[in-house]
């Protein structure tokens, strides 16, 4: 299994748990941030959930922009490969060093 | 006598030789090529049992996954896919050889060993697998330069160590067709003119092809120039400046000893549309070479104001043009009538061009008067002048209009506002502004990602003293902390991020600060109308207007239903690119443009901002741009708006398209500007004819169309000055040539289509341009449709399409266009 099917998966499940789904419901476009039938606690216990799992850091800034839950893969998966060589994946943060470099 | 058949013999020998080692070297590779099979296959097969084979098939709902996934078992393969790639190719070049593989001959005595070596040149270089002698040389070898450039005597060329001096002794060209020698004649200076002669009096191909084997001299120039970062080519129409350009393109492709040329994805064609992307797709792979990516402005426009936000699509270049050309009342008049006249007599097959005509004549109407301005707002948009504006406006705007605002977290203050704008105005300035508040946030963020450990603790301390909830503690400051940093974001995100969309209505709601900007440049005289006519028009795109947003600029509704127009496209295309910088093509090394003569100022402003570091070729004819007058001035401003100080221009002045008369015809049509040489090829004069009626408008266009079919010509271009008019004629001609029972063809080109040009087509005259056909009709040349001095440079383009037979058409009035002395001359 590749390593991105492998991060969607576990994310799929620490979800399903936080927001009491089941884990198959979970889609790459389930509604996270902005559906009203997710409780803002419920993303907070999700967040805290992937840092853990993952051993990543989720700043708090970002999670608004967990729109879909597919941002919020994409976003974990950024955080392990920072400084990678994917440029797919490529950050702002490397984005901006480009210019400057 | 009895040398040419010794040389015959020796030759055909040559040949011989030459095919039987394209022979081994085909076979060779194609063993290659079954074993890169197998490999692919075996590596294919290692894929995992559920991984997605295909991009076809990631269209379904976990395709990002499945994207991710398959792009790592695709780099695995796509080595092994490149190499067996490499294979094919060199298959396809040999099996090519094998055929022709060769067409010129040149003896050069080296100056310095006083060596004699025969040279022959083909399209593909063949090297013998034993000696590793070079027995063909690529037509773009520098030695194969000397075949383009000299006759026989002294000759020289640059060699990758440098020059070669020597001295030619025999130049000869060969007609080889199916491995056969047909003929070959040794010849003196130019590239013997009975060969081109030949090959120019065929019938244009649907799509161009290649011409290694009669560049001429000053083309060659073009073709292997290295010198200079912008190579600029102001050639007359049908002298051959997309053929140079491609070949160009190739020879810039040419990997040869140096092994540095550049990949196909280093190079970018601008493209007119994509009617003559498909025309010209065919001659790269012709020379043996990937095609390279073609890009046409609007698609720049469109993704680039997508990255900004801006969802919105884009008015065609065409559409413009369809509005600006054919936006005389009379005129939508006379083609109404045209459409009903038709429709009474032919039944209700044109009852729908009819329908169309009309309420297309009903919203000319309704926009009389803007028609004018339309042009006007086009011409100062897209100008120098207002590339300046633009500039001026991006660097005011961090003083004006950005709202900076202090970065507070948790109570803490993070960054005050007049060190966020000092950060900002102090970085280099050379970074895009969008790239420096960009950083500026990143600052900010890590002066709160510092401050979060205490905030968190903080949180926690107030939850446990403060009051009651049912959450785990932890779960509940976690949420407190995400929607306090929430917050905080949006407050910096309101100063860090640019509404592109927003500031360039900003720039024309304040007129003050407009003319301020424009200070020491010259406006145009209705400038205020200018302004007005854009706040309208913007506002129209207006958040939550009923005419609909075609903004998102965050929070605020889309409507993807919305039509940007092109000069605002454009210029809010450049905002973003200056104000964001763009990274996307930094690979580019060398951009080619087509056409150079309909793109404005603000266009090389554009490519500038995408293409900083790439060299140019400009190829255009200022005689026919459609809707503005140009002049060879704009070969002075193309390399100043670039930025590049190393540009050469270079003159094509020889027709190689048309007849003798028809080039005759055409330039006569400029009066004093067209001084274009034609290659001696002669052919029937071009014809005028006037109707009474439009019955005998269409007989006479009816007729000459058979004619052309019947006299062995395949393509025949039925030019109109619009769509619409295109339109119109097609109903008009269609029952009278079915009627024919013609072998070929007759089609509408529209906009924007792609299509094969065999047959009969009928196209609105900007959609020609770059085309060939060998039979050109155009229709409508009264007084009313062709009048102005710009609609001489449509008649100057329309008529230029032609190769061998011209035949222009009205009904009523001739146009005053056709009555000067050196048009009456040709046609008597």
């Amino acid at each position: 299994m590749s390593e991105y099917k492998m991060i969607f998966r576990v994310a799929a499940e620490l979800l399903s748990e936080s927001i009491g789904i089941v884990k198959d419901e979970v889609k790459r476009g389930t509604a996270l941030v902005g559906d009203p039938a997710i409780e803002p606690i419920d993303i907070a216990k999700y967040v805290m959930a992937c840092e853990e799992r993952f051993d990543v850091v989720i700043h708090d800034e970002d999670v608004h922009t967990f729109l879909r839950f597919e941002d919020s893969v994409r976003y974990i998966a950024e955080a392990l490969y920072q400084g990678g060589q994917s440029v797919a994946l490529a950050t702002d943060e490397e984005r901006v060093a480009w210019y400057y470099s | 006598m009895d040398d040419w058949k010794r040389e015959l013999v020796f030759e055909q020998a040559r040949l011989c030789r030459t095919i039987a080692l394209a022979e081994r070297l085909l076979a060779a590779a194609e063993l290659t090529r079954e074993e890169k099979e197998a490999v692919i296959l075996a590596a294919k097969g290692d894929m995992p049992e559920d991984t997605v084979h295909a991009l076809a098939g990631v269209s379904t709902a976990n395709s990002f996954e499945d994207l991710v996934e398959l792009s790592q078992y695709a780099y695995m393969v796509a080595e092994h896919v490149a190499e067996h790639d490499s294979e094919a190719q060199k298959i396809r070049r040999f099996r090519s050889m094998i055929l022709r593989p060769f067409f010129a001959r040149v003896d050069f005595v080296f100056g310095d060993t006083g060596e004699r070596e025969a040279i022959y040149i083909g399209r593909y270089s063949l090297r013998d697998e034993g000696s590793q002698d070079i027995v063909v040389y690529d037509w773009r070898s520098p030695i194969a330069g000397v075949f383009y450039r000299f006759g026989t005597g002294t000759a020289f060329y640059e060699a990758p160590g440098g020059r070669i001096d020597g001295e030619v002794l025999l130049k000869r060209q060969f007609e080889i067709v199916g491995g056969k020698l047909e003929y070959f004649f040794d010849a003196d200076v130019e590239i013997v003119d009975e060969f081109l002669r030949k090959l120019l009096s065929q019938n244009a191909a649907p799509q161009m092809k290649t011409i290694v084997e009669t560049i001429q001299r000053d083309q060659d120039v073009v073709i292997r120039d290295q010198d200079h970062d912008v190579v600029m080519v102001q050639g007359a129409a049908g002298s051959g400046k997309t053929s140079i350009a491609l070949h160009r393109a190739a020879f810039l492709m040419y990997q040869g000893i140096a092994g540095a040329g550049l990949a196909a994805s280093q190079i970018v064609i601008i493209s007119p549309n994509r009617l003559f992307e498909r025309y010209i797709s065919h001659v790269l792979p012709e020379l043996g070479e990937q095609s390279v990516q073609t890009m046409v402005f609007e698609e720049v426009f469109e993704r680039t104001l997508k990255q900004a936000g801006i969802v919105c699509k884009v008015q065609s270049k065409n559409r413009l043009l369809e509005e600006l050309i054919g936006g005389e009342r009379e005129w939508d008049v006379r083609c109404g009538k045209l459409g009903e006249q038709g429709a009474k007599e032919q039944g209700t097959g044109e009852q729908g061009a009819k329908e169309q005509g009309a309420g297309e004549q009903g919203a000319k109407e309704q926009g009389a008067g803007e028609q004018g301005l339309l042009g006007r707002d086009l011409a100062f948009k897209l100008s120098e002048t207002f590339v300046e504006i633009l500039n001026r406006f991006v660097g005011e705007i961090p003083r004006r209009w950005i709202p900076f605002a202090d970065a507070e977290y948790g109570g803490r203050l993070v960054m005050s506002r007049e060190v966020a704008r000092a950060k900002v105005l102090q970085q280099e300035r050379s970074v895009p502004l969008g790239v420096r508040l960009r950083k500026t946030e990143l600052l900010i963020r890590q002066g709160v990602h510092n401050l979060r450990g205490n905030r968190l603790e903080e949180l926690r301390k107030r939850v446990v003293a403060g009051g009651r909830h049912p959450f785990d503690s932890r779960e509940y400051v976690r949420m407190l902390s995400i929607r306090e940093s929430t917050a905080m974001i949006r407050r910096v995100k309101g100063f860090t991020k640019i509404d592109v969309f927003a500031l360039y209505r900003g720039l024309f709601q304040d007129d003050e600060g407009f003319y301020r900007l424009a200070e020491g440049l010259s406006l145009p005289t209705d400038i205020e109308n200018i302004l007005a006519f854009s706040r309208e028009r913007l506002a129209r795109s207006g958040d939550g207007g009923s005419g609909g947003s075609g903004r998102n600029g965050g929070d605020g509704g889309v409507d993807d239903g919305f039509v940007l127009g092109y000069a605002d496209a454009a210029a809010l295309t450049y905002l973003q690119l200056v104000v964001s910088g763009c990274r996307d093509f930094v690979g580019i090394h060398q951009v080619v443009v087509d056409e150079a003569q309909d793109y404005y100022p603000l266009h090389y402003g554009i490519l500038r901002a995408l293409f900083p570091k790439a060299h140019y070729t400009v190829l255009g004819d200022v005689n026919q741009s459609l809707e503005k007058a140009a002049d060879n001035a704009l070969y002075d401003s193309i390399p100043r708006i670039l930025g590049k100080g190393n540009a050469a221009l270079l003159t094509l002045g020889t027709s190689f398209r048309s007849t003798r008369e028809i080039i005759d015809f055409s330039s006569g049509l400029l009066g004093d500007v067209g001084q274009i040489k034609s290659f001696s090829r002669s052919g029937k004069p071009p014809a005028v004819y006037g109707a009474i009626d439009r019955d005998e408008l269409r007989e006479g266009m009816v007729q000459e169309i058979e004619e052309c079919l019947e006299s062995g010509l395949l393509s025949v271009g039925v030019i109109c000055k619009t769509e619409r008019e295109a339109a119109v004629v097609y109903e008009f001609l269609l029952p009278c040539l079915q009627e024919l029972e013609l072998k070929a063809s007759i089609r509408l080109i529209r906009a924007d289509c792609v299509e094969e040009l065999a047959g009969v087509s009928v196209l609105p005259v900007y959609m020609a341009k770059g085309l060939e056909f060998d039979a050109v009709l155009v229709y409508g040349v009264d007084a009313g449709n062709y009048g102005s001095q710009d609609d001489r440079r449509l008649l100057y383009v329309a008529c230029t399409r032609a190769l061998h037979r011209l035949s222009l058409f009205y009904q009523g009035e001739k146009s005053p266009l056709l009555t000067g002395d050196r048009v009456t001359e040709m046609l008597t």
